[in-house]
This record gives structure tokens, C-alpha cells and sequence, in this order.
């Protein structure tokens, strides 16, 4: 027996719910009951019900909000900072040096300008890396925004908590104060094989396994890595996660994209989550991943942006188009990632990559109510013929006009609620006059 | 005129921006000023910060955003807006022949042609394209359309060996062409028409040369889709023992009145033959990726000297006309495809959409940058976005983070086309009306 009243009725939209039969419902509704979903169907349905606020799609889309699975949020302060770069170059002559001048402040405000810029592009949930990640969870708290946070750990001197042992405590803390709450959980974050040592790896990794968290790390990101562990251990870095006992379901590999045989099949065995960053691999020129075979194997892949300084935007709506063509060009296969395909990877697929399917990624009675209302009345959204390759092919980050996460509504008419914008682009471009001159 | 019923000196003046001219140096002018008289720009230099703007009839203060060329979508199919996601993820010849040709037999007519286009207009505006470069059936609608919007184009009326829309006879299709040409040829100084032969595997060298000929007799551009797919080029070879650059070659076909769009398939030789015969080439990045065409060798056209255009295709693979993601996207998918990071820069990948394709176009001494005598077709784009912060480097936000919502106003030819997102020129509502309308037939 349905219930008759909601808090929300998100109405007269075409709902994608992205369930496991990909249902789309035309002319339907979303009823929610404070943070959850607690039905979707027909908007006729709901004709009878008790609502306390009636939401009006106005005939546009309603969707899983969408989940960034890879991003360094706080990286906004750099955002075309340097472009265009030898690897080493970038890195070292601009990012790290702009870098060592961050501390928690701004890293605060990087990051609540991050939270701006995904949510009015549709993105309801983001994992992150990255450094002072406590203030990373505090922006995301206060623009209400979901969050999957952990403090990059790797063997040198951290900005933030200096040697290594420090690192853990830094982030037991994080899990002792964030434990409870509804939208931020901690992931256990080592930066990647060539940064980290077999014994910060395994104690990382012993770390999830004990408070059932995920762990993130970059894998395979690009030939010189490949070199580096090669020479160092003899193996592929995938091998040597398996031979440290590291590779698990609860890992979420980012990027991916030099891979062996061998190294399929191992993460396929260990049920390893993958992060794909097209954007970024593109334009750092790392390569490109072989995301369709992983999907083929069977192996959840979920979408990423990657930094501000190497996409250099948070758009996950350009980052679809982009996955989608990418590969078609790379196999020469016009077939290949597909509309429906691309989509699953921004929202159902990215929540099985953070282990928060069971809640997110798509739009089912139980589930937290996590979702965007774009708006389709525009030249380049008409005609619709599928709603699906739209959200691929033709709409833009701009399109959503509404966005509710947990059941609060954080942005209506592309009106962000959570925060004074103004105030947080003004803080942040207050930063750049520092880093660029400092 | 001003209130003392003395004539401005200025039609337009825009303000308060930084201006990224894309002349020959890239010089980017903060705080800059333009001026434009009678559709020219008149003058262009920096503001101190106490000087105010000079009088003008139309003042815009660009709020401390960026001031650019219009940008110019050198290659289109405007009416296909009415196929926009109709048919997308599936192999080239099914796609081809199940989906696209029947939709175009059964359904593409004048009005709609009109209607498709009046979209395709709106769409571009609001989007920063102030100039394209089309190719069609029915050419003559979608140039109705491109003056009611007020619009900068090259427009090319399709000729191909088959029957086509408005051409049920083949043995007729240069007739339709050349009247075009006579309707439009210097009627107004924002449509410039022009002759675009579909390909060299349909048509017949002697079509291939009849309309190259009308293209020179009337100093027009000639157009032709070319070395799009391996098999193509495996069709030329099998037919005519060389590739199909060189084929064109042999025709006489390239010279600086040429444009070659596509050019994914290309040879070391072939780049060498373009760039001596100075002819022009359309690159679309987006639309090969979709089609799994291929990856064009970009940065080796552009090292040759070649004059290179950013283009979109038409809606059926795409599946917008959006030159901001298309920017973004010549620029990272040629760092991945040769695994150089350095290739393709800002710089570059924004000259493309501007001057570059309007060199390629034929339009290179009129538009393309921010120039004194140049017209006056500009676009302001509003930075004042979370997406746009911080700003250090203005021609890396226009390729790597702007979207083309961006886009605040747009001014062809010195008069105001696009006010605060407002499309000023047509009746935007009406028109997606009418394409949903045209829509719901096509889906029965």
C-alpha cells in the first residue's frame, strides 16, 4: 500500500530512472519523504497525494543526480593555471609549487566553489583526494552536497599532516568525526604504487578492510608509471596491488589506462572498481583506457573529471560526450559506448564504484533522494526523440536547473541555495591573486 | 544621434572586458575598447581606468568578461537539426541507409528545410557561431532562414549523382546550383553562396569539374566532403589507383577556392598537394568520433600552413552545433591520439574557431579576428561563473571551461543579434513549436 503524502513531488517530467530494466517513465513523478525516494511512477498517480512542495519538471528530464567518482575538488583555485604542458613540467614547475601554498582555508573555499560548479552542472555526489580533506567535508556539509572524502597519503612530507604516521591519524580522525553523518563518508586514500611504499599500501588497506571503507588510488595512469614499478618491483602496478594483497571489491582504481591482459583479468577477479577520467587522460595525454573492454569483462566502471587543472571544468554532462566519442575513435567503432552505456557510468555505475549503490546512482522506492531536473526547452535540446542520447549527445552541464540531495533541495532554477556564490567566487579568485603572486 | 541630433560616432561600442583579438600576435587587451561604424570595426584599443567608453548608439559593458570573434562553424547541415538524436550509436551504412536517407527522402521539404534552419540559427547564435559554412538541398530556405536571423554564412546548395531533395533528376542538379548562385550572388554582404559537391564517390568527375567551374566562373567557394572514411579511400583507390586527395588533384579541383571537409584519411603526400594548392580544410572532430571515422591528422595539417576551420556536422552526429565543446574537444583528442600534451594548445585550438575557418572559408580578410576595418561580429562571453573561476589565462577558459551558455550577447556585422541570452532577430519559442510539430510527424 502506497503511502498518500510526501514532503516532495518532483512532477511532470520525463523520469530516467535508471533501474536495472532502464526505465523511463514519460509524463512521471518522484515522491520524497525526507531524504528518500519513496515512490516513482506515473504523475497521474500521485494525483490524490498530500504534498508539501509540488515540484514542476515543466517537461523536461528527471534523473539520478550524477556522480563525479574522481575529482581533487579544491584544484578549482588552479583552474587553467597551466595548460598545454610536458607532465613533468606541469607538475613541477606550476601545480606543485602552487600546491605548497595551500592550507585548510583554502582548500575550504577551493573546494566549496568545487561543490558550486558540480552542482549546478547536476552532479550530487563527488569522491575526492586530495589534502586537508576535513575542509573538503565541511564544504561539502555546507553546500549539501554528498561526498566520499580521504586525505592523499604517500611517502613524503604532506603540506598538510607532514610525515606519514601522521597521515593515518589524520585520517582515523576523519573517520571518527564523520562517522555518523548522512552525507559524508571517508575513503582511505593512498596516491598510487609509485608514491607509496608496499607497507603504506597494506596498512591502507588493512585500515578499510577494519572500518569497512572504500580505498581509492590512482592505477596505471601512464606509461611512465608502467617504467617506474617495473623497475622498482618487476610487475605491472596492478600486479603488484594483487601481490601485496591490496586488489579488492572495496578498491576504486583511477584511470586505469595502461592495463595488460593480465591486469584485466586480475582486477575482473578481485571485483576492483574503476574510476575512467577521459578529460583528463586526453588532455595530459596519458593514453587512452580500454574502458569497453572492462565493461565487457564485466567490470564496474564509474566516470570521472579529475582536477580543474587538467579538464579544466567539473562538467560531467561534457565528460559523457567526451567518453562517449573518445572510444568510438580509438576502436573505430561507431557502437561502442553507447548513449545508455555512458549514462550508467555518470550515475548507477559511479554509485557501485563507491560502494553506495545500495542508496544512490539511480531513482528506485528506498533509495536517497538524489536528483536533477534538466530542462529541455531549448534550441539545442529540440526536437527529443530519445531522452537518453540527449543527455549524451546534446544537453550541456547548464541545462539542470534543479538539483535535490538527501531530499534538500540545493539548487532551484539554477538558483544555488546552499552558499552566496558570489562570496565563494570572490574568496576564490582572492586565492589566485595570492598563488600567482605570493 | 545623440540629443543634440548630431550622428553618433559610433554604432556600437563595447566596454569593460578583456579582449582576446586573435590577430596575427593573439593580442589579448585587458580592459579593452571596441568601436564599430556601419558594420566595421573602427577601433579597437585599451581603456585606462578612469577614461569612460566614447558616445555610441548601442553601448554594451561587457562586465568585465572576455570580448572575441563571433566564432565560424566552417561545416554544417543546418536542417538536419530536425534529425537531432534520432539515430545515434549504430554502424555507419545502417545509420546511413535505415535511418538518415530515408528520414531525408521522406520528410525533408522547403518549409521544413526553413524551419530546421531557423533552429539551427538559434541555436548558433546563442551559442557564439556568428558565421557558418553550410551545405544542403533546398539551399535556398536555409538561406531565408540565415537573413531572417541576421547571421554571417557561406551557403552551398547540394549537388550530387542521385536523386536528392528537390532534385528528383541528377541530370539536373548543377541547374539548381546555378540559379541559387544568381539569386544570391552579391545581394547582401552576409551571404556569400557557394557550391557543395556531396563526394567524389557520388559524383562523377565530370560533376566534380562542371561545378568547380561554376564555383570559379562566379568567384565562389567550391565544397566537398573528403577522405572521410578508410573506405572511401579504398573506393577511390579500387576506382582511380590513388587516393582521393589526389584524384581531386588530378581534376583541378583544389586551390585556394577549395574546401575540403573532413580530410580524416590523409596521406604525408596528400598534406603537401593541400598545402601547395592552398586550398582549405574543415576539421570536425566530434562528428568523425561519433561516426568512428577516425582521428584526422591535425597537428601535421596545421603544421603545413594549411588554413584550418573548426566545424560541428549537422545534428544527426553531433548532436549539437556547439563550438565550445567542439574546441574542447580538438584540443584533447589530438594529445591523446599522438600522446603530446603540448599539441593542439589554447591558442591554437581558438584561432581554429575563429580566423582560422574564416581564412578556410573564404571570409579571412573580413572576420575572424578583432581588427580595425574587420566587421564587427563579436561576442561577450560573462565569467562571472563558478566554472570561470579563477581566470589566469583568458584563451584557455574559452577552450578548456567555458560552455557555450557562456555565451551573454552576440553582435554580427556591428548590430546586436543576442541581448542577455536573448535572441533578438527571431521568436525562439515559435520556432521550437514548430520543429516539435515537424518532429512528431518524422517519429510516426
Amino acid at each position: 500500500m502506497k503511502p498518500k503524502s510526501a514532503d516532495i513531488l518532483v512532477t511532470n517530467g520525463t523520469v530516467l530512472t535508471l533501474d536495472a530494466g532502464d526505465t523511463e517513465i514519460i509524463n512521471g513523478a518522484v515522491a520524497i519523504a525526507k531524504d528518500t525516494i519513496t515512490a516513482v511512477g506515473s504523475a497521474d498517480e500521485f494525483g490524490d497525494w498530500g504534498v508539501s512542495q509540488i515540484i514542476d519538471a515543466n517537461g523536461g528530464i528527471i534523473m539520478p543526480g550524477l556522480i563525479n567518482s574522481h575529482t581533487h575538488a579544491a584544484m578549482t583555485c588552479f583552474r587553467g593555471l597551466a595548460d598545454d604542458l610536458q607532465l613533468m613540467t606541469w607538475l613541477n614547475d606550476h601545480i606543485f609549487p602552487a600546491e605548497a601554498k595551500l592550507d585548510d582555508q583554502k582548500v575550504y573555499s577551493g573546494a566549496l566553489l568545487a561543490c558550486a560548479e558540480m552542482i549546478m552542472s547536476g552532479t550530487t555526489c563527488f569522491c575526492d583526494m586530495y589534502l586537508f580533506e576535513d575542509a573538503v567535508a565541511r564544504a561539502a556539509k555546507k553546500a549539501g552536497m554528498r561526498a566520499v572524502v580521504g586525505e592523499v597519503l604517500y611517502d613524503f612530507n604532506s603540506p598538510n599532516y607532514g610525515p606519514i604516521e601522521n597521515g593515518f591519524k589524520y585520517t582515523q580522525k576523519l573517520i571518527d568525526t564523520w562517522q555518523n553523518d548522512p552525507l559524508v563518508t571517508i575513503a582511505v586514500e593512498p596516491h598510487s604504487t609509485y608514491l607509496c611504499a608496499p607497507q603504506l599500501l597494506k596498512k591502507a588497506f588493512k585500515l578499510t578492510q577494519f572500518h569497512n571503507l572504500p580505498l581509492v588510488i590512482h592505477l596505471a595512469e601512464s606509461k611512465s608509471e608502467i617504467d617506474q614499478i617495473k623497475k622498482r618491483y618487476n610487475r605491472t602496478p596492478v600486479e603488484h596491488l594483487a601481490e601485496l594483497g591490496v586488489l579488492a571489491p572495496n578498491v576504486l582504481a583511477c584511470h586505469c589506462v595502461e592495463l595488460t591482459e593480465n591486469d584485466i583479468a586480475l582486477l575482473q577477479r578481485f571485483e576492483v572498481k574503476v574510476a575512467h577520467n577521459a578529460e583528463s587522460n586526453m588532455k595530459l595525454a596519458s593514453g587512452v583506457a580500454p574502458i569497453p573492454r572492462l565493461i565487457n569483462e564485466g567490470i564496474c566502471v564509474g566516470m570521472g573529471t579529475d582536477g580543474c587543472a587538467s579538464n579544466n571544468d567539473l562538467d560531467l554532462f561534457q565528460e559523457m560526450d567526451s567518453v562517449a566519442k573518445l572510444h568510438k575513435a580509438k576502436s573505430l567503432d561507431p557502437t561502442v559506448m553507447d548513449a545508455a552505456t555512458v549514462l550508467k557510468m555518470a550515475t548507477i555505475s559511479g554509485a557501485r564504484a563507491l560502494g553506495l549503490d545500495p542508496v544512490i546512482g539511480s531513482l528506485e522506492t528506498g533509495k536517497k533522494a538524489d536528483l536533477i531536473i534538466v530542462d529541455t526547452n531549448k534550441p539545442h535540446l529540440t526536437p527529443m526523440y530519445n531522452p537518453v542520447s540527449h543527455m549524451v549527445y546534446a544537453a550541456i552541464g547548464s541545462d539542470v536547473r534543479t538539483s535535490i540531495i538527501n531530499g534538500n533541495v540545493v539548487m532551484e532554477d539554477g538558483k544555488i541555495k546552499t552558499m552566496d556564490i558570489k562570496a565563494v567566487m570572490k574568496d576564490v579568485n582572492r586565492i589566485a591573486t595570492e598563488i600567482t603572486t605570493g | 544621434m545623440n540629443t543634440r541630433g548630431a550622428p553618433m560616432p559610433y554604432d556600437l561600442v563595447i566596454h569593460n572586458g578583456t579582449i582576446v583579438t586573435a590577430n596575427d600576435s593573439f593580442e589579448i587587451i585587458p580592459n579593452g575598447l571596441i568601436c564599430a561604424k556601419a558594420g566595421k570595426i573602427t577601433r579597437i584599443e585599451p581603456l585606462t581606468d578612469n577614461q569612460s567608453p566614447p558616445a555610441a548608439t548601442e553601448i554594451i559593458d561587457a562586465a568585465g568578461g572576455l570580448v572575441m570573434p563571433g566564432l565560424v562553424n566552417s561545416h554544417t547541415h543546418l536542417p538536419m537539426t530536425l534529425f537531432r538524436g534520432l539515430a545515434d550509436d549504430l554502424p555507419l551504412d545502417i545509420w546511413l541507409n535505415q535511418y538518415i536517407f530515408p528520414a531525408e527522402s521522406a520528410h525533408i521539404n522547403p518549409e521544413r528545410v526553413r524551419w530546421g534552419s531557423l533552429l539551427a540559427c538559434a541555436e548558433m547564435l546563442l551559442s557564439g557561431t556568428t558565421t557558418c559554412c553550410d551545405g544542403y538541398f533546398y539551399e535556398n530556405m536555409v538561406t531565408e532562414a540565415i537573413q531572417t536571423s541576421g547571421m554571417r554564412a557561406v551557403l552551398a546548395q547540394g549537388v550530387i549523382d542521385f536523386p536528392a531533395p528537390g532534385v528528383p533528376d541528377p541530370k539536373d542538379n548543377l541547374k539548381i546550383p546555378d540559379a541559387f548562385i544568381a539569386s544570391w550572388q552579391n545581394r547582401t554582404s552576409l551571404i556569400s553562396p557557394s557550391v557543395f559537391c556531396h563526394s567524389a564517390y557520388t559524383c562523377s568527375a565530370e560533376t566534380l569539374k562542371k561545378a568547380k567551374s561554376l564555383c570559379d566562373q562566379n568567384g565562389l567557394l567550391f565544397q566537398i566532403h573528403v577522405a572521410e572514411t578508410q573506405n572511401e579511400c579504398r573506393q577511390i583507390q579500387n576506382e582511380h589507383q590513388c587516393t582521393p586527395i589526389q584524384y581531386l588533384d588530378r581534376l583541378e579541383i583544389l586551390d585556394e577556392n577549395t574546401l575540403l571537409i573532413h580530410c580524416v584519411w590523409l596521406t604525408d603526400e596528400d598534406i603537401a598537394i593541400i598545402a601547395a594548392r592552398k586550398a582549405g580544410i574543415s576539421h570536425n572532430p566530434e562528428s568523425n568520433a561519433k561516426l568512428a571515422s577516425g582521428i584526422a591528422p591535425l597537428p601535421k595539417i596545421l603544421g603545413s600552413g594549411i588554413p584550418v576551420g573548426l566545424g560541428t556536422d549537422g545534428c544527426a552526429s553531433n548532436n549539437n552545433l556547439d563550438l565550445f565543446h567542439e574546441m574542447d574537444m580538438a584540443a584533447k583528442l589530438h594529445k591523446a591520439a599522438t600522446f603530446d600534451p603540448t599539441t593542439m594548445a589554447a591558442r591554437t585550438v581558438v584561432e581554429m574557431a575563429t580566423i582560422g575557418g574564416a581564412r578556410a572559408i573564404g571570409l579571412g580578410t573580413r572576420i575572424g579576428s578583432l581588427e580595425v576595418g574587420k566587421q564587427a561580429d563579436v561576442i561577450i562571453i560573462d565569467t562571472a561563473k563558478s566554472h570561470l573561476t579563477p581566470i589566469y589565462h583568458p584563451e584557455s577558459h574559452i577552450v578548456y571551461a567555458a560552455k557555450s551558455s557562456d555565451v551573454r550577447d552576440v553582435v554580427v556585422d556591428g548590430h546586436v543579434r543576442v541581448r542577455n541570452r536573448n535572441v533578438l532577430s527571431m521568436d525562439v519559442e515559435e520556432i521550437m513549436a514548430r520543429v516539435r510539430e515537424i518532429a512528431a510527424d518524422i517519429r510516426r
